[in-house]
């Protein structure tokens, strides 16, 4: 996660708009991680990172110091995109996706850099079923990599529920890779 | 499960790359101003408050209307019945041909108040 120096929340508290940009700056890519694992389009995950922002700047005098900064932009970023995911019906994986994704799975070079396009397409197969917590849930364990504990700043669930979010996530992206052809063993 | 596990754990905090950084901050900068010049005019409280009380002032006179319409068309169509109750009540010892006159004179009274009322808003302009 970003860390971001008080001094800058300070200024932007106040309306300045340069430290603002440099916020923006340091944070759109963890914004855009999330929102395009979550929605797997390259657009729309790009008009959440505007919307999350545009969210950030308006409500930035009621944003406590005492919580992380970045704990409360993805906090605004990951309802941005449940509300997103109710609204859009998604479009299921393609054979293209399905190719896409066979070839990043095969890849045995483990510092390989996914493009944008590429994570569209392991989003719609690995993720295409989930539910919006589940997929939530998910994202930010593990694919973002967060702790428990952050899961449960940013979401509001507890630990109970992220585990179980957790598991029957797992579960279903296991069973739609073993339909693939993916090794049980 | 040691392939999907492998790979799950490859995706892990691999963040993707936005194409174009720069671009995308300025939108969001461009957005941000857009956003403050639509910027609603705040409307004082005092008149909030008006249009608050001068709305259930006529919500209130609305009810208020109805009901004393719908209470004065009830008198109207019972007046007889009104009336007959009436002389009764006020004239327990009277004969019935008293109570017939009675009777017939409040009828006629009303009857009056009514041709009056008629004649008035025949001459406004309503």
């Amino acid at each position: 996660m970003q860390q971001i120096d008080a001094d800058i929340i300070c200024r932007c508290k106040a309306g300045d708009k340069t430290a603002f940009r440099s916020v923006v700056q340091n944070c759109q890519g963890m914004v855009y991680s999330l929102s395009l694992k979550m929605l797997a389009d390259v657009e729309e995950a790009k008009d959440v990172v505007q919307d999350t922002f545009i969210k950030v700047w308006q409500n930035i005098g009621s944003y406590d110091d005492r919580y992380g900064f970045s704990t409360w932009v993805y906090t605004i970023a990951s309802r941005l995109c449940l509300d997103r995911l109710r609204k859009v019906r998604p479009i299921g994986p393609t054979e293209t996706d399905e190719r896409i994704f066979e070839t990043v799975a095969d890849d045995s070079d483990p510092e390989r850099q996914l493009e944008s396009s590429e994570w569209v397409s392991v989003i719609k197969v690995l993720a295409d079923e989930l539910s919006g917590k589940q997929k939530l849930v998910f994202t930010l364990s593990q694919l973002e990599g967060l702790e428990t504990a952050q899961i449960t700043e940013i979401t509001g669930l507890d630990a109970d529920q992220i585990k179980s979010n957790l598991y029957a996530a797992k579960k279903n992206i296991r069973e739609r890779l073993i339909k693939m052809g993916y090794e049980k063993d | 499960m040691k392939r999907i596990d492998d790979m799950l754990e490859r995706l892990k905090g691999q963040i993707p790359e936005v194409s174009d950084a720069d671009a995308l901050t300025d939108s969001i900068m461009a957005a941000i101003e857009e956003t403050e010049d639509r910027k609603p005019v705040t409307v004082p409280m005092w008149l909030s408050v008006l249009r608050t009380v001068s709305s259930v002032a006529a919500v209130v006179l609305m009810v208020l209307f109805v009901q004393l319409k719908s209470e004065i068309t009830f008198q109207e169509e019972n007046a007889e019945t009104v009336y007959l109750e009436v002389v009764s009540e006020e004239c327990e010892d009277c004969s019935p041909a008293e109570r017939y006159n009675m009777r017939i004179e409040k009828m006629r009274l009303m009857n009056r108040r009514k041709v009056l009322k008629e004649r008035y808003y025949a001459n406004s302009d309503f």
